[in-house]
């Protein structure tokens, strides 16, 4: 005998909202509507994150290899023998190796050398010629910096300035604004950033490849005035940072961070905490 | 890293990333408010006004002086959002240290697989070798329904002994381990350099 329409279905696994949403993703799915099926089927994942299948069709359903990769591993982490997953994941990384292989290297906007070190008489020097241009421009302070955003030297009046946030956030900003460059297809960089306001100026630039400059004036300053503060740090500081670091005024370099220097680190971060 | 021999200063940067909303500015968060303010900067946030990342947290620890060196740790955070790919790789030049933030979340499995993918992809782009780069794994959001259980999340980002770490950052749960750990590895990565 049929049964009677309105009579009440029970929840067996078969007929739960998961599995009725799942199934419906699954025909959206065979029908092309990726879009359909994709929504469906991110909803059974957040229903069920360990529903096996949905994450199986979601890899099937989406354009870009990395998703689907990641979701083919997702089935993975939840069933190491899952052998569609398996097939499929070997599927797309060779798709990958072939497209990343073809791809040339995209271009970084700035390679960064990882470790820099300035001896004691570098670091001297640069301050002696970061007075000098500060007090000839009477600039309230300049402050150097490189492009990862590491304060090296600050001088002229920083007492009221937290002059490491400040070369972060310069660094940032001017990052950001070399890949803006990119993006428009300007080939050479934005070569100076001004920040104009009631009672301070502020300017951006880099100096060479690895570092930047920040000039703040209390007033409004004239453009010239400014492009011959960098010709000069230019002309007096690259050479600084461009000599060979004399490793006598280091002696005690590998000692200090010895085997026990992590250990001693440790100790004065717990007896900082509150 | 960058020592100054005048100053003293050793300065390591320790970059924090992970998917969106895995918890990385709350591992911020609750450094700054738990370390005395002698030894931390402010906490600097560009954020959206919804409070998503939108270029980086910063926060600085000075420790004090050890064996004749003043060590500086510079913690940043990259904004998770995928619209902002250029912007992590700014924030991940120059970095000494990677803190890897896991959201344990199953459903978010794919967006920590992919921003995994993305932090080795990123590395390789700025010249560094991905498997020489100290990083540590954090495993966050322990205490919500629903997370992957901690072999899955080892075998997918921790296949060869990476250490991880267990936390619940809202909390501080497992917040200063994955710290101090990453400090570890740092400074024994910058004693092989030196």
């Amino acid at each position: 005998m049929p049964k009677n329409n309105s009579e009440p279905v029970a929840e067996t696994p078969e007929h739960t909202p998961e599995m009725a949403t799942l199934q419906a993703g699954i025909r959206a799915a065979l029908h092309g509507d990726k879009i359909l099926a994709r929504k469906l089927l991110l909803q059974v994942t957040t229903l069920n994150p360990a529903q096996e299948e949905a994450w199986l069709w979601l890899a099937g359903v989406t354009d870009e290899l990395e998703e689907a990769q990641a979701y083919l591993q997702t089935v993975l982490a939840l069933n190491p023998s899952n052998q569609q997953a398996q097939a499929g994941l070997r599927w797309i990384e060779s798709r990958l190796d072939n497209r990343d292989g073809q791809r040339p290297l995209p271009q970084s906007s700035a390679t960064v050398q990882r470790a820099f070190s300035l001896s004691r008489e570098q670091a001297e020097a640069i301050d002696r010629v970061m007075d000098k241009i500060a007090y000839e421009s009477e600039a309230r302070c300049i402050i150097l910096a490189d492009v990862t955003g590491q304060l090296i030297s600050a001088r002229g009046q920083t007492e009221q300035m937290n002059t490491q946030v400040l070369s972060a956030l310069a660094a940032g900003e001017l990052a950001a604004t070399h890949e803006m460059a990119r993006l428009v297809g300007e080939r050479a960089r934005f070569k100076l950033l001004l920040h104009e306001g009631e009672h301070h100026s502020v300017y951006l630039s880099d100096i060479g490849e690895q570092l930047i400059l920040i000039i703040v004036f209390d007033n409004e300053t004239p453009i010239g005035l400014v492009r011959m503060i960098l010709r000069l740090a230019v002309d007096r500081l690259l050479p600084l940072i461009a000599q060979e670091e004399r490793s006598d005024s280091q002696p005690t370099a590998a000692q200090g961070l010895s085997a026990d220097f992590a250990r001693l680190l440790q100790s004065v971060l717990d007896s900082s905490l509150k | 890293m960058f020592i100054n021999w005048k100053s003293r200063e050793l300065n390591l940067k320790i970059v924090y990333y992970g998917p969106a909303l895995s918890g990385k500015t709350t591992n911020l968060q609750f450094i700054h408010d738990r370390t005395s303010p002698q030894v931390r900067s402010e906490l600097v946030s560009l954020k959206t006004r919804e409070d998503r990342t939108i270029f980086f947290d910063f926060l600085q620890l000075e420790l004090g002086q050890i064996k004749g060196l003043k060590p500086k740790f510079h913690l940043y955070t990259v904004p998770g959002q995928v619209l902002y790919e250029a912007t992590r790789k700014l924030v991940l030049q120059g970095a000494d240290g990677v803190v890897f933030v896991v959201d344990s979340q199953m459903n978010r499995l794919p967006d920590n697989i992919q921003s995994f993918k993305a932090l080795h992809r990123q590395l390789i782009e700025l010249g560094v070798n991905p498997a020489k780069m100290p990083i540590v794994i954090q495993f966050n959001k322990r205490d919500l329904p629903g997370v992957a259980p901690v072999p899955v999340l080892h075998r997918l980002f921790a296949p060869n002994g990476t250490p991880t770490f267990e936390s619940v950052a809202t909390e501080g749960v497992g917040v200063f381990e994955t710290l101090k750990a990453s400090i570890n590895s740092v400074v024994a990565y910058a004693q092989k350099q030196l």
